[in-house]
């Protein structure tokens, strides 16, 4: 499966009367890797859960592979959220379960209903999940409880459940905000390596643009729900970094 | 203790709520002289009360004070209503006037003619093809109320002696109790049991009241005789009162049309006098049986 | 899903194993359901419906009867009030100090001695169902309301006392203890050191029961002690099918009325539910005809000499304990296979009863898709709602009624009747439970394209299971007890020995037949603890 080619034309999410964002257009090619940079709340995960599709736009329209995602039925909204991915500070660990449920989780979205409910008592895909957990450095942890593993654990999790769904778009949200940085500087290599391997598509938000440059290929600085620059991250200049941070409503 | 400004409007709310409960509270007043008769309810309730009219009015004319029936849903309740004079006088069964003998001084006064050889009927569902009592063994089986004589005790007695049926255990599971001998024949006509056994005397009333789907519900067996109904008053009521009370039912007479229909409503000719040991045999059966321990 | 999946196995098949041999036990017959007969006599009921009594006179008696439940359910509250407080302050250990040298050995013992007596009596009043007692009051006061108030007062003031006590036991003792030692009396004590700890969640789960109380006293009258019960108790033995319907449609919507009221009564400040309930009983007081001078009247206190006489020599032949411990049995596996059954049902089905699962989803204003069958749900959503509601708000013993109608007298009856109530209340548990269930892992789930089964088994599931089993557990718990109660109206079990018992005036098999099952009960009640504890500490 190719990653979807996404195209946001005149995007704008309203929260009651506050403008999380306004008017963005967007391309985003099948294996792009990009950082999303930006002050807090400045449309940074508004922007990360409508390319998910977890979230209406309020005006404007978002083309998956040329298909708005407001025509769609329930059914090609299901499976564009199952070709996405995302990884966050750690929230999305289901608690109680198994790292190796966890990873599964990530699958069972594909599975016809009986399989979903046989895998209450059986044990489905062992190989395929160490396999996985192997790739992002959990051999030894399948059958450990995954609510009571560490932060940057938890991210590999995440990871790890993103490749056992096949997601063809990994979305990060701040994954490292509450990791250490030689724990995130790892996770992020992690998340670049594994979506290179896949021609998968990564959207990273973050503050710390320092770690993910080596990465991605483009840079896009979001600032008060508005795109403030858009291009390739060898060419921004740490003015601009400066600019970007500076000029924020919320620090005036 | 616990209070604060802000509950005060409450607690004066909760004053004010209570002045109006007491004063929409209302007085309970029975004149004291009122002579207060019940029966155990072997019929349903609305049946009964119509059963029980006249007999009140006739009772009010000739003891000269109020009279008052109490209906009562449980046989138990008009046993202990009697024996905790609550009660003066109760139309009990065999069973129960024993059952009072045994908790308070009480006497038995009149009995209607009927009631010295009085019988139970078995009846079937036509459905089931029983054309024999000892055919009931394997069968759903339904009695009236537990502490019915001639719906529980006095079926069951001859059931043992006379079939050698135990009805605890050689029935379809255990026997189902109706609560009352009309709704015995209702749920025999319903198939729900296969059979059961009620009082005689209200088995002719409702086949004679055309109550009865004859083409559904059919005899089977009648007992022997034996003895049960009585008017039955508390020890402690004075002599005079227990005597003009029985003279009230001796005195009707089927000659006279007005006492004739009171008596016809009780399927009776005439009331004989009553006497202890007219219910020893009773007495005796019930223990023998379990039933009174 | 978990990793050791051999030990879910294992206890699964426990579970079905021990509900197979209830069932075996218990000798469960669904399939009378399906009898012919049995058919048709329930479909005269259903009839009834098509053309109930709405005549005006039965219809003035309907509400003056309903009127009855609700003021003997109230003045009931009140009274159980008055029991559980006094128990519960004997039956707790009220802090003091350690050591405290005012109190001499013969003291303490004696306090212990109370305590444990209080303790006794609460768990007799509250093991022994409502319906027992008020046939036992009906005995010995007569038909009316009163034997429904005392045994409201009873059983409840049971209910309420251990929480009160176990209320005031796990307050800090700390204001006690400074109370102690300035030298305060034990009234002091309790009044300055403890009652303000814990008054708060004394009036709330005295309004809890309040409901309880009222909605049980609706069907109290089956056994002659006033109210609703009354008249589906007559209409049931008549075969008065459209009395019966009216009758229960009084008592569907008076349940109804009830539990609205009753949400609303909880969010308001709970002054004014109190405000209320002093108001109602009041006015119950005077407007129902209670027996008060009964109470002390020569002849109840030789009844209740009686019955507690029966307690010094209870029956104890071989044979009757014998059928005792199997009645005993009997009831419990009625409750388990009720319990289960229903369980299963509510597992299955309370999900697809909630909207997060089907229709909202978790995602908060996330395209939904096109599509008109996004609104097929609403096709199963609606029955099973209302199934839940009216399963829920007819007492099992209604059901019990009802299908002995359908399936006859008998153990079968009394399990349906149980199951089904036993689902609607599971049912609503469960739905509650997954609303409050964390919302971030079914989320995530929906998230990544997930479907309803997908984030019910992975997503809430997990993380609730041990409150739904424990739920579940109670249920049983109460279930025993409402089987007990359900073969007072002939559905089999020990509460059809006990009718006999009290209606014979049998009190020797009458009191070794409650210690019997007093017993079973205490022992399924710690079990029960011991193991909602594990399960909940996970």
């Amino acid at each position: 499966m190719l990653a979807p080619k996404l195209v946001l034309s005149g995007v704008s999410r309203r929260w009651g009367s506050r403008e999380a964002l306004r008017d963005v257009n967007l391309s985003i090619e099948p294996g792009e890797r990009i950082a999303l940079i930006g002050p807090s709340g400045s449309g940074k995960t508004t922007l990360l859960r409508l390319l998910m599709a977890t979230l209406k736009t309020s005006s404007g329209s978002i083309a998956v592979d040329g298909r708005a995602i407001g025509q769609m039925t329930p059914r090609e909204i299901r499976n564009h959220r199952l070709r996405c991915a995302l990884v966050d500070q750690g929230a999305q660990i289901l608690p109680k379960l198994s790292v190796h449920a966890n990873v599964i989780a990530g699958s069972v979205a594909t599975w016809p209903w009986w399989r979903t409910l046989a895998s209450t008592v059986l044990q489905f895909d062992k190989e395929k999940v160490a396999a996985l957990l192997d790739d992002v450095g959990l051999a030894d942890r399948q059958w450990d409880r995954a609510d009571e593993l560490s932060g940057g654990q938890r991210q590999r999790v995440s990871i790890a459940r993103a490749l056992a769904g096949n997601a063809q778009l990994l979305l990060a949200d701040e994954p490292t905000a509450a990791l250490d940085p030689t724990t995130s500087a790892d996770v992020i290599k992690l998340m670049g390596r594994v979506t290179k391997e896949r021609n998968a598509t990564l959207v990273i938000s973050t503050h710390r643009v320092s770690q993910v440059l080596g990465e991605v290929d483009r840079l896009i600085g979001v600032r008060d729900g508005e795109i403030f620059f858009d291009q390739a991250s060898d060419k921004t200049s740490d003015d601009e970094l400066q600019a970007l941070y500076e000029g924020s409503r919320e620090r005036a | 203790m616990f209070s604060t400004k802000r509950q005060l409007p409450q607690r004066v709310a909760i004053f004010l709520l209570s002045v109006l409960a007491f004063a929409c509270g209302k007085g309970d007043s029975t004149p004291d002289n009122t002579i207060r008769v019940t029966g155990i309810p072997d019929e349903n309730p609305t049946e009964l009360a119509r059963e029980f009219e006249p007999m009140v009015k006739l009772l009010e004319a000739k003891l000269g004070v109020p009279v008052k029936y109490i209906p009562l849903t449980d046989y138990g309740a008009a046993v202990q209503a009697l024996a905790a004079g609550k009660v003066d006088f109760a139309w009990l069964g065999g069973f129960t006037h024993v059952q009072a003998r045994n908790q308070a001084k009480v006497v038995p006064l009149v009995m209607r003619d009927i009631d010295r050889k009085f019988h139970s009927v078995f009846i079937v569902n036509s459905n089931r093809g029983i054309t024999d009592v000892t055919m009931l063994k394997g069968k759903k089986f339904a009695f009236g109320s537990k502490s019915s004589t001639s719906g529980h005790l006095m079926p069951r007695h001859y059931l043992l002696s006379e079939h050698k049926i135990d009805p605890d255990k050689d029935f379809d599971g255990s026997p189902v109790f109706s609560g009352a001998h009309d709704a015995t024949v209702k749920i025999v006509e319903s198939g729900k049991v296969a059979a059961g056994a009620l009082n005689k005397q209200v088995w002719l009333r409702m086949v004679a009241e055309g109550k009865v789907d004859s083409s559904k519900v059919s005899v089977l067996w009648e007992t022997p005789a034996y003895v049960d109904y009585v008017w039955t008053a508390r020890a402690d009521i004075d002599k005079a009162t227990r005597e003009t009370f029985s003279k009230t039912f001796l005195g009707l007479d089927s000659a006279n049309p007005e006492d004739k229909k009171i008596l016809e409503h009780m399927g009776a000719k005439s009331y004989v006098l009553a006497s202890p040991s007219d219910f020893d045999a009773i007495e005796e059966v019930a223990k023998a049986i379990g039933m009174l321990k | 899903m978990n990793a050791p999946s051999s030990r879910t196995a294992v206890r699964s098949a426990s579970v079905a194993f021990l509900l197979l041999i209830a069932i075996w036990h218990s000798g469960f017959a669904a399939t009378l359901l399906w009898d012919s007969e049995g058919l048709a006599s329930f479909g005269d009921v259903l009839a009834g419906f098509g053309s109930p009594d709405f005549s005006g006179s039965f219809l003035s008696r309907i509400k003056t009867l309903a009127i009855e439940s609700f003021l003997i359910g109230v003045l009931g509250t009140a009274l159980a009030l008055l029991v559980a407080s006094f128990l519960a302050i004997a039956a707790a250990e009220i802090p003091g100090l350690e050591d405290d040298p005012a109190h001499s050995p013969s003291r303490v013992f004696t306090r212990h001695l109370l305590r444990v007596c209080a303790r006794g009596i609460l768990t007799f009043f509250r093991s022994i169902p409502e319906i027992i007692w008020a046939y036992l009051f009906v005995r010995i006061f007569g038909l009316g309301p009163g034997p429904a108030v005392f045994a409201i007062g009873i059983t409840f003031g049971g209910i309420i006392g251990k929480l009160f006590a176990e209320l005031i036991e796990a307050a800090d003792p700390a204001p006690a203890r400074h109370l102690r030692a300035t030298g305060a009396g034990s009234v002091a004590v309790f009044v300055y050191g403890v009652l303000p700890l814990v008054r708060r969640q004394w009036v709330a789960y005295t309004i809890f029961r309040l409901e309880c109380a009222i909605r049980s006293a609706s069907i109290l009258g089956v056994v002659g002690a006033g109210g609703l019960g009354q008249e589906i108790d007559l209409s049931m033995r008549y075969f008065q099918y459209d009395k019966l319907a009216t009758a229960l449609l009084a008592v569907f919507a008076y349940v109804v009325v009830l539990e609205i009221a009753g949400i609303y009564l909880r969010k308001i400040r709970p002054a004014w539910p109190v405000a209320c309930l002093v108001f109602a009983s009041i006015l119950a007081l005077f407007h129902l005809d209670i027996p008060w001078h009964e109470l002390t009247s020569a002849e109840s206190l030789k009844q209740a000499k009686a019955f507690l006489s029966g307690f010094a020599h209870p029956t104890t032949t071989w044979p009757f304990i014998k059928n005792a411990l199997h009645l005993v049995l009997l009831t419990v596996s009625m409750a388990w296979v009720a319990t289960i059954i229903a369980a299963v049902l509510a597992f299955v089905l309370a999900p697809m009863a909630a909207t997060t699962f089907t229709v909202r989803g978790y995602l908060v204003d996330a395209p939904r898709g096109r599509g008109w069958f996004q609104w097929a749900f609403l096709l199963v959503l609606v029955p099973l709602r209302l199934t839940l509601q009216v399963t829920r708000a007819l007492p099992e013993l209604v059901w019990a009624l009802l299908f002995i109608v359908w399936v006859g007298p008998g153990v079968t009856a009394g399990i349906l009747a149980l199951t089904v109530h036993t689902f609607g209340i599971l049912g609503r548990l469960y739905s509650d439970v997954f609303e409050e269930a964390e919302p971030a892992p079914a989320r995530t789930l929906e998230a990544s394209g997930a479907g309803p089964l997908a984030r019910y088994l992975c997503g809430v599931l997990p993380q609730v299971m041990p409150r739904m089993l424990a739920f579940t557990l109670f249920r049983f718990e109460v279930n025993v007890r409402a089987a007990a109660m359900l073969g007072f109206v002939g559905a089999g079990g020990l509460g059809d020995a006990l009718h006999t018992a009290i209606s014979l005036f049998h009190m020797n098999d009458l009191a070794a037949l409650l210690l019997v099952s007093l017993a079973v009960i205490v022992i399924i009640d710690s079990i029960g603890d011991w193991l909602r504890m594990r399960l909940i500490r996970g």
